[in-house]
């Protein structure tokens, strides 16, 4: 543990430390790897998880919940397959399911909840797989995600519905070839990293929607959201969102925050910084990012009508 | 017998004809000559083998040779009885005295005399690189040749030297003592310059036999000026140094771009390190981060030339055991070293979980990185080598810190960029130094409009070459990666009374570099002794003497009496200890010392320009820098104009614009500057300079402590703490001198500094709060009156000084001294050359922030800081001349009485009190003075 403050006259001490464990654990380790682990910056790219759990026989208790953390919001879910020791498998497609309404059950899995940074996934238990005998249960997630930035890490925990215990963080490794191969596990942190090449912006996908708003409290086309994707920064960027009328004049900063790569909606109802709605006509809205190595702008139009 | 006898006879008379002949021979020849040829009449000094004579082709069994140097010069015949009787015997001459005879490469002969100077190369051959100097090169020429000649209006020389002050440009090559050969030829429109040198050995004291050697660095450097038209002149430069061994091939690879030498590739390497680090640590966040890693190996197989690529997948049977990573921290998808913390990556050429190419296979090594932030990258490999073994492999933090292994530079992240937004992937090649090169251009214009400006554009190449002794032979390419960083200034000023107005802007990158490495006889390198193995094109030379400030292979050093602007009559000795001798260390500065302290005022009084706000005065800066006339790593400009509304008054305004450029720190700084000097004939002088200040300085310019003295050792470092990050400054100096009272002088000095932060909360770089407020108030009286009577002279003086110093960093102490010194000498003559003087001083010094009633009353016990010295002295003078030189002898006393004031307890009461020691000095001197 490593204090440090930037008063001088500030002293070292700690009042108490505590951690919250779950024994026995889930599991001896949980490997996992994604793959592809190379994307192209911004596009909708599937995905394939695949988990593999060693277990200690009367020792683990093994588990029946995962949640996979990711960049954005995932778009889709599909094809789920557990992989049993006794070499059948179990399996639900979820592709082309709307996942407005959660959860979404299945025969097997469900789709328990959709986060912007994480989705959650409940398995039958799993309470038996030993690695380097054959015997081995293999969890395979498929799903379409979006990555922003070059070592996007998809963290992947596990638990055990119920027990109220804290969950437990899976390493990355050779899942995968422990899965078609039964070999040994090798870690590697690289495994559960997504490389994608850099863009020359920083702002991507950017759009307003919808393009014309009528701000008169009816219910339909009230605000119009403005989206946009911070790419490549690990920590937060000064990103302004700003609308302006045709003649150049500010009529509302929307928005004034520091944000790291991510995938971000703001919205616009229509009023100026007075609280005002604006006239009808064309606006401008634009975004700029600005970072320590440089700085990005994207602008597109808004009209507003009544 | 008979017809032997006879056959004797014909050819003993045949030998005394020939004798004779010879004999005739030898008065003909005079003495210069006596050593040529005679061929059919002629004498000949050219080199043509052995001849025949003639007539000496006589079929006898005696045997005889036609005689040689003891006939001719002495008469003496092998066979002959010698007596000395009637004829004195003569010895022999000292024919070293005479001198060698000397041909060119053609066979001409070219003169008798004595070889002085001779620099060599030969290929193809061990120790082909040869350099000799003759004792005579120094015993007689003062280690310096120069060969001219001149034409018309061109004229051309040649100089050999230990220490030749050279300069091309302020960026490529400027050095008080350059030691090598440098031929300048100059004509009305053109000059030209070409430097030669065999740096790693240019061998400065006499030698009885050539120093030659396998491995050696060398050299070539030139620069030439061409004016264009009436007022511009376009210049272009060159400068090269390159390791060669003269046991390859003289066209063999690419000359410029060197080798490596013997020992640098004679064993392979089998073990890389990759250090990567924070490069602005004193922030501790956003250091480097590392994405992903991977290197290429190209290895070749050498029977059959074919070569193979292969990766970090091919190259280990274990991603996890090899490379081995140290150190750092993963997050969020990459691993960080932020501050202090290192990444290293070791690559093991022996590591079991290697199964890549035999290390004597590989010729190429390139590390595939992708990075951001604000990282710096560093190599280490076993074949790095410095003053102590290299560690083995693996590396970890606690070994860089223990082993302070070599370590060479690869790369800087420009800026300083925490946000990720600068990733980056790095192809970075390993290599160890073979070549430095600078190519460069300027462009100067004198009064074009009233302007005159200077441009100068640089760029320097750095080379490279993978150690492994296969690749260095003469029958295969070689292969070299390189590396550039470029500078360039530009200067603009103008004159139109009573306006002017100069500006200047300026760019160096931080891995330009002027130093290359040399190597040493057996081809190695020790990276981590600069002293020993680097060369700088420009020298850190503050003070502007003959002697560079640092050490450096082959030259005099390091100059630690570096008194930059302190020694403005040039003596070599600080203008604040004029009386420190190279014979006899004066360890008291003149502002200090008993008597000289009425003249001399403290440092703190000097005033000017301090536009990098590291409280320090410009021109009085000593630091550890090449002297560039701008700093590497900075980009910028700094403009100001005025006017000169009055004779004697200047107001100028102004900007200045830094940036680092491998941090991204800043210096802006504007300013408004005044300054008066006005002479009032029979009156006094005034001067006033005022200088305000806003600067937004967050650059450190750490610089070096000058200390007056003559023998001291390594001047201390002073770290920048960057006292003006957001920050009003004000400097005011006045000085009023009044004369107008005959042999009354009056002088008075008053400095004002004052710095105001216009932020709350800005820290020193070693996290200090920054106070509010602080200053620098000092106020100096002085007067003296000379009386005369007759003969004798009495001068009374009395010196006041108070200063009051408030500090940068809050909670420190502020000072209050109050310094008086009440003196007089009395200086009369006795007998003709002799004179008698006497001087009495009372000094007190008064420390003002103590309370002092309060620690009395308190019982806090200590000095406090108040002094009383009486200093009373005699000394006799006597000057005569005495063979040539006017002698000065001086005897005399000292006596000083020193009263330091302390609390303390005695008989029970806590009181000051001041317990005075008494020192002496006695002293007899003598001067061999050469004044007239």
């Amino acid at each position: 543990m490593e204090y440090t403050s930037e008063d001088l006259f500030s002293a070292k001490g700690l009042g108490s430390l505590s951690f919250d464990y779950t024994s026995p654990a889930l599991a001896a380790r949980i490997i996992a790897e994604i793959t592809p682990r190379h994307a192209q910056m911004g596009a909708l790219t599937d995905f394939s998880l695949i988990i593999v759990p060693e277990l200690r026989t009367d020792v683990d208790r093994g588990f029946n919940f995962v949640t996979i953390a990711t960049p954005v919001r995932i778009e889709s879910v599909g094809r789920l397959l557990l992989n049993l020791p006794d070499g059948s498998s179990i399996e639900d497609d979820f592709s082309g399911v709307d996942l407005a309404n959660l959860p979404v059950v299945g025969t097997n899995f469900t789709i328990a909840a959709i986060a912007d940074d994480q989705f959650q996934i409940e398995i039958p238990v799993i309470g038996s797989s030993r690695l380097g005998t054959g015997e081995v249960t293999a969890l395979e997630i498929n799903f379409s995600c979006v990555v922003l930035r070059t070592g996007t890490e998809f963290v992947v925990e596990a638990q055990l519905q119920g027990a109220g215990e804290v969950a437990q963080r899976a390493v990355a490794g050779n899942a995968r070839i422990i899965r078609e191969a039964g070999l040994t596990a090798v870690q590697n942190p690289s495994s559960l990293a997504v490389q994608v090449e850099r863009r020359s912006s920083l702002l991507i996908n950017v759009h307003a929607d919808p393009s014309v708003v009528t701000p008169n409290d009816d219910g339909i086309n009230d605000t119009a959201t403005i989206r946009f994707d911070v790419t490549d920064l690990t920590s937060g960027g000064d990103v302004m969102v700003r609308i302006y009328d045709l003649s150049g004049r500010l009529v509302r900063i929307v928005d004034d925050n520091t944000y790291a790569s991510g995938r971000y909606a703001r919205v616009w109802d229509g009023k100026n910084e007075r609280g005002e709605l604006a006239s009808p006509g064309l606006y401008i809205y634009t975004i700029d990012v600005d970072a320590d190595a440089g700085a990005a702008a994207k602008s597109g139009t808004i009209a507003v009508a009544y | 017998m008979h017809r032997r006898g006879r056959a004797g006879l014909v050819t003993t008379l045949q030998l005394v004809a020939i004798l004779a002949s010879m004999s005739g021979a030898v008065d003909a020849q005079g003495y210069d000559d006596r050593l040529g040829q005679r061929r059919e009449g002629a004498i000949s000094f050219e080199p043509k083998g052995p001849g025949v004579f003639f007539d000496a082709l006589d079929p006898t069994v005696k045997r005889w040779f036609v005689p040689q140097e003891l006939y001719n010069d002495y008469g003496f015949k092998t066979w002959q009885y010698s007596n000395y009787a009637r004829e004195p015997y003569q010895r022999y001459v000292n024919t070293n005295l005479e001198g060698e005879h000397f041909y060119d490469m053609y066979g001409s002969h070219i003169s008798r005399g004595w070889l002085i100077y001779d620099w060599r190369q030969e290929a193809l051959t061990p120790l082909g690189s040869s350099v000799f100097q003759d004792s005579r090169y120094q015993g007689w020429f003062n280690q310096v040749l120069i060969a001219s000649d001149a034409k018309g209006g061109t004229n051309y020389s040649i100089t050999v030297g230990d220490q030749i002050r050279t300069t091309l440009t302020p960026l490529t090559f400027s050095k008080p003592a350059y030691n090598g050969i440098q031929l300048d030829a100059s004509t009305d429109k053109y000059q030209g310059t070409l430097l030669l040198s065999r740096v790693s050995g240019p061998v400065r004291s006499a030698i009885s036999a050539p120093d030659t050697r396998t491995n050696a660095t060398n050299m070539v450097g030139g620069r030439a000026l061409a004016q264009v038209g009436d007022f511009v002149t376009v210049g272009a430069t060159y400068l090269n140094t390159h390791t060669t061994r003269t046991t390859l091939g003289s066209f063999e690879g690419n000359p410029v771009q060197g080798t490596l030498g013997d020992g640098q590739a004679r064993v392979p390497v089998t073990a890389i390190a990759l250090i990567l680090s924070d490069d602005s640590p004193e922030d501790g966040e956003g250091g480097a981060a590392l994405f992903a890693h991977d290197i290429a190996i190209v290895h070749e197989d050498f029977q059959t030339g074919i070569r193979h690529r292969l990766t970090l997948a091919d190259l280990t049977n274990d991603p996890t055991r090899w490379p081995i990573i140290e150190g750092g921290f993963q997050e969020g998808g990459f691993l960080a070293a932020n501050g202090s913390q290192r990444i290293i990556i070791n690559y093991d050429f022996t590591d079991p979980s290697y199964v890549g190419p035999d290390p004597t296979e590989i010729v190429d090594v390139t590390f595939d990185l992708v990075v951001a932030n604000d990282y710096r990258i560093d190599v280490w490999s076993d074949r790095q080598t410095g003053q102590s073994a290299p560690p083995a492999a693996p590396l970890t933090g606690e070994i860089l810190d223990e082993r302070n292994p070599a370590l060479l530079e690869l790369a800087r992240a420009p800026a300083n960029v925490k946000d990720g937004s600068n990733r980056r992937r790095l192809l970075l090649d390993y290599g160890l130094p073979t070549a430095n090169q600078i190519i460069g251009f300027t462009v100067e214009g004198t009064d074009i409009l009233g302007f005159d400006f200077y441009g100068e554009y640089d760029i320097n190449h750095r080379f490279n070459q993978y150690p492994n002794l296969a690749l260095f032979t003469d029958d295969r390419p070689f292969e070299v990666s390189s590396e550039s960083a470029d500078a360039w200034m530009m200067n603009l000023s103008w004159q139109g009374y009573p306006w002017f107005f100069f500006g200047e802007a300026f760019s160096m990158d931080h891995d330009y570099s002027t130093s290359p490495y040399l190597v040493n006889s057996a081809g190695d390198v020790n990276y981590d002794q600069p002293a020993q193995f680097l060369y700088e094109f420009v020298e850190d030379n503050d003070d502007q003497d003959r002697l560079p400030d640092w050490q450096r292979a082959n030259q005099s050093g390091p100059d630690f009496a570096v008194f930059p602007g302190w020694d403005e009559n040039n003596d070599f000795v600080s203008d604040f200890n004029q009386n420190d001798t190279r014979s006899i260390s004066n360890r008291i500065p003149d502002y200090q010392e008993a008597f000289l302290r009425y003249d001399v005022d403290r440092p703190e009084f000097l005033y000017g320009i301090d536009l990098n706000n590291n409280d320090w005065i410009d021109r009085f800066e000593n630091d550890d820098e090449p002297d560039y006339p701008y700093k590497r790593d900075h980009q910028g400009y700094n403009v100001y104009g005025g006017v000169r509304p009055l004779p004697g008054v200047r107001l100028s305004f102004g900007q200045t614009r830094e940036q680092l450029q491998s941090s991204g720190r800043k210096n802006h700084t504007s300013y408004a500057m005044a300054m008066v000097d006005q002479d009032y004939a029979g009156f006094g002088r005034l001067r006033a300079f005022h200088m305000l200040k806003l600067a937004k300085d967050r650059i450190p310019d750490d610089r070096r402590e000058a200390q007056p003295f003559l023998d001291s050792g390594p001047p201390a470092l002073v770290v920048d703490i960057l006292p003006a990050q957001d920050t009003w400054i004000n400097s005011l100096y006045l000085g009023f001198d009044y004369n107008a009272v005959p042999n009354l002088n009056v002088r008075n000095k008053l400095k004002l500094d004052f710095y105001v932060q216009r932020q709350d909360d800005l820290r020193t770089v070693d996290r200090r709060l920054l106070d509010d407020r602080a200053s620098f108030f000092g106020l100096i009286n002085k007067v003296d009156y000379t009386i005369h009577l007759e003969r004798m002279s009495i001068v009374p003086r009395f010196k006041s000084q108070f200063l009051r110093r408030a500090p940068f960093v809050k909670g420190l102490d502020d000072t209050r001294e109050w310094d008086g010194l009440l003196s007089a000498i009395v200086r009369f003559p006795v007998l003709n050359r002799s004179a008698v003087e006497i001087g009495a001083e009372l000094h007190r010094l008064a420390e003002l922030n103590l309370d002092e009633d309060q620690h009395v009353e308190d019982s806090i016990l200590g000095p406090t800081g108040d002094r009383t010295e009486t200093t009373l002295a005699l000394q006799w003078t006597t000057s005569s001349d005495y063979l040539g030189y006017k002698l000065l002898i001086q005897t005399g006393f000292r006596l000083s009485r020193t009263a330091d004031e302390e609390i303390r307890i005695r008989d029970l009461n806590v009181s000051k009190r001041s317990d005075a020691s008494t020192g002496t000095t006695t002293f007899i001197t003598v001067y061999a003075g050469v004044d007239q």
